[in-house]
């Protein structure tokens, strides 16, 4: 479950039989026989995470359960800016990576996630004024977050550009660049108050963080061993996740800018960092999960706003996979909208960082991607694509 | 080729998938709209409250929203202090640790009035006065603000005693200049002249935090910053400064005319030497006081804020200049003059036909001056006698047991009040 970003064998653009694609060793009814069967079927595998469970998990050991999360809370925060930096530095590595029809699904993918984002976002306008006390602030706040994270589908970018991949995979990658760039300039603007102030922080962060990843190529290219490149290449990580949080922007578009600039920076330093950052982005990201679980206040209002995310977003994502697949022509999948119904890591990990970078007005919309991705998961379940269910 | 299936259905399975997942979306979305919450009004339909939000508002419509939202947060944190409003103004406080408040007393002020919350100290020069307030241990201390640019127009929000609670307004501030004074260790912010704000109010950011204290100087208002307001009122806990000595001079301000005189370049003049006082055979009017410890008295502000921390039995070194000539004159601060003990009544009065006994003079400390009264004020009615004359006043007070009092109505100016004379 999750993003499966190696799903279906159905349709591979780049059919590389030799190559591993992890979940292409499960068993194809999904439902599975022995432990590699139930891994696949709860999503667990090397580059997707049983987002559900994990949340679910987190809300138990947080304050609404035994509460064993609550003293280490305030320690693990600054890991949720690490792990996003590090989900758009692997983004960034990603672009460019020229395959088949690669045009056409890039168009796709961007229209799906905007279509997605229109229609989450506008479905949440019409509930926001029966939940919330009017506030302009926190309405813009609510409906841009839960935009942004109803948009993508993605857990893990893949780790090796060669890698055979689904158009339906493809499009949940490419998917993923709209909303790291929409959200990025949304929460400046949110934080500046004016876009002007929103351009200025951007163009901050952007000069920051260009010098940073200047100096850590500098730094990878000057390395003589591979011991030497992972540490320099996993201390790029805490550096360009600290710029983010200290000028409280988001995280992945920082990690974004600094990943564009590896990838065009030279082969060698890129390498070394896609395959360290993948080295540590999954414990990350589980970390990520049970910590968002943990913070979640899920209130009633919580409840009903996640509510309305959730089908708004089940809706919102098989009208998108539709429109989608019409721009992309007969290579994806006709149940396109299917695949993108497991909503990844990246909106609930993207919600928990707009709380830290926004503050109160978006801890709301967070508890609602919550409450929607875990439902979301759950109905990704049931409605399986015909290839994976079988 | 063979015929369509008759059974085949006309539409895919992906979108009866979508049309399922559109419906029930719209019947979940319906549900949800049944639930109701406390405090949010409910729309009849919900796309006007959309528009309202997506339209751009006017500017004092944030502001009305943002004010609420701060009334709600600071107004835990805000209370009112100080003795009955018929003898003067109660004065807002804030908590600055455990169960002490911190405030403002402006001159002429009477702190020991204050019995719902105790002065535990109180710099006359400054009027910064901590109190201790049995119930302010719940209460939370305000954040200081700090500016990025001080010269920026804002808006404030400024306390206003409204009633028996403390209520917000919104002040716009055109910039704020830096200024020194003797009164305070840390630059205070100066405001725009015509800046709406009273002496004693605290101001907060649009954040909440808190901006400062509105005090009043020789040249109009100032604000002294929240995060040095703080700092010295746990100072004056800690190390209270000395009051009530005196060295029996009074000065003014040092002008041009008579510094070309003297020859100083800066210091005050003393325009009188009290004959009892300790300075009687060492200064005589026309004297130029330009330091005092050491440290240069540059304008009548220093002299008074140096003069109102002197405790009595210190000793000072004054540097006087006369035709001319320097020296030094070492003096012994002097204690007050004696107050005349609290049963007295301590009041200078004058009758007034048919009206009652006006007040000429109040001696500092007496039972009149515990009882708020001012210079102007008319006594109306003294215990159960209308219109009493200045004798019948004081046979009224003096007929009293100790520790009773004896009630009295005032007219102060158009204003009526009624209080009580402590025996």
């Amino acid at each position: 479950m999750s993003s499966s970003t190696g799903g279906d064998s159905f349709d591979l653009v780049d059919l590389t039989p030799d190559l591993p694609v992890d979940d292409l060793r499960a068993p194809a009814d999904g439902m599975g026989r022995g432990p590699q069967g139930w891994r696949h079927f709860w999503g667990w595998s090397g580059k997707s995470a049983p987002v559900a469970m994990l949340l679910i998990a987190g809300v138990g050991l947080g304050p609404l359960g035994i509460n064993l999360f609550s003293p280490a809370m305030p320690l693990l925060d600054p890991v949720v800016p690490v792990a996003l930096a590090a989900l758009g530095v692997l983004v960034g590595l990603g672009l460019g990576n020229r395959r088949m029809d690669e045009r056409r699904l890039f168009s796709a993918a961007w229209l799906q996630a905007l279509v997605t984002m229109l229609i989450v976002s506008g479905g949440i306008a019409m509930v926001i004024p029966r939940v919330l006390s009017p506030d302009v602030r926190l309405f813009w706040t609510v409906i841009v977050v839960c935009g942004i994270c109803a948009a993508t589908s993605l857990t893990l970018p893949t780790g090796d550009p060669l890698e055979p991949r689904t158009p339906a995979a493809r499009v949940m990658e490419l998917g993923v660049l709209l909303p790291i760039v929409a959200g990025g300039l949304a929460l400046a603007w949110l934080r500046a108050g004016s876009p002007i102030g929103a351009v200025t922080l951007v163009a901050q962060a952007a000069g920051i963080t260009l010098m940073l990843a200047a100096a850590g190529w500098l730094l990878l290219t000057a390395t003589s061993s591979e011991t030497e490149e992972r540490v320099f290449a996993v201390s790029a990580l805490p550096l360009v996740g600290g710029v983010a949080d200290a000028l409280s922007l988001s995280a992945p578009f920082v990690g974004l800018i600094a990943g564009v600039f590896w990838r065009i920076a030279g082969r060698h330093p890129r390498e070394s960092i896609r395959r360290d950052v993948l080295f540590v982005q999954h414990p990350l990201l589980v970390l990520v999960l049970l910590l968002a679980g943990a913070r979640a206040d899920l209130s009633l209002q919580a409840l009903v706003l996640g509510a309305g995310y959730f089908v708004l977003r089940i809706a919102a994502q098989l009208a998108s996979g539709m429109v989608a697949r019409r721009v992309a022509g007969a290579n994806v999948p006709s149940d396109l909208g299917q695949h993108l119904l497991p909503p990844g890591v990246f909106g609930v990990a993207f919600a928990l960082n707009a709380v830290s970078v926004i503050g109160a007005d978006a801890s709301i919309a967070y508890a609602a991607v919550v409450v929607g991705t875990i439902g979301s998961e759950l109905v990704a379940v049931a409605l399986r694509p015909r290839r994976l269910a079988g | 080729m063979e015929p369509a299936s008759p059974y085949r259905p006309k539409v895919s399975r992906e979108t009866r998938l979508l049309l399922t997942a559109a419906v029930l979306a719209v019947a979940v979305l319906w549900l949800l709209a049944q639930i109701r919450f406390d405090g949010v009004p409910v729309p009849t339909s919900p796309i006007p409250a959309v528009l309202s939000q997506l339209a751009s508002s006017p500017r004092f419509d944030d502001l009305a929203g943002q004010l609420s939202q701060i009334q709600s947060r600071l107004q835990p944190s805000l209370l009112l202090v100080g003795a009955s409003p018929a003898v003067e103004p109660r004065r807002v406080a804030i908590k600055l640790r455990d169960d002490l408040v911190v405030t403002w007393v402006p001159p002429g002020g009477h702190p020991a009035l204050w019995t719902d919350a105790p002065i535990v100290a109180h710099d006359v020069a400054s009027g910064m006065a901590v109190a201790r307030v049995a119930d302010a241990a719940s209460l939370p201390q305000p954040l200081p603000w700090t500016p990025s640019r001080l010269q920026q127009p804002r808006y404030f929000f400024a306390t206003n005693t409204a009633g028996a609670g403390v209520a917000l307004r919104p002040v716009f501030v055109g910039s704020l200049q830096p200024i020194d004074t003797p009164l305070w260790p840390e630059p205070l912010w100066t405001v725009p002249a015509r800046t709406d704000l009273a002496p004693g109010a605290f101001v907060f950011s649009t954040d909440a935090e808190l901006a400062g204290l509105v005090i009043a100087l020789e040249r109009g208002l100032a604000i002294v910053p929240g995060a040095s307001l703080l700092t010295e009122a746990d100072r004056l806990i800690k190390t209270p400064p000395g009051s009530g000595g005196s060295i029996g001079i009074s000065v003014q301000a040092l002008t041009a005319p008579i510094a070309s005189i003297t020859g100083a370049q800066s210091g005050v003049v003393v325009t009188a030497v009290d004959g009892d006082g300790p300075m009687v055979r060492q200064a005589r009017a026309g004297d130029v006081v330009e330091a005092i410890d050491g440290e240069a008295v540059p304008t009548l502000q220093h002299w008074n804020a140096r003069m109102a921390r002197v405790p009595p039995g210190a000793t000072l070194v004054l540097r006087l200049r006369r035709a001319g000539e320097l020296r030094d004159v070492t003096v012994v601060a002097a204690p007050p003059p004696d107050a005349p003990a609290t049963r007295q009544l301590g009041l200078g009065l004058r009758g007034r036909a048919r009206v009652g006994a006006e007040v000429i003079r109040i001696a500092p400390g007496s039972a009149g001056d515990r009882a708020g009264l001012a210079v102007g004020d008319v006594i109306t009615l003294v215990a159960d006698l209308p219109a009493p004359s200045a004798a019948q006043v004081m046979r009224a007070f003096a007929a009293a047991a100790e520790g009773r009092h004896v009630l009295i109505a005032v007219t102060r100016g158009t204003d009526h009040f009624v209080t009580t004379l402590a025996r």
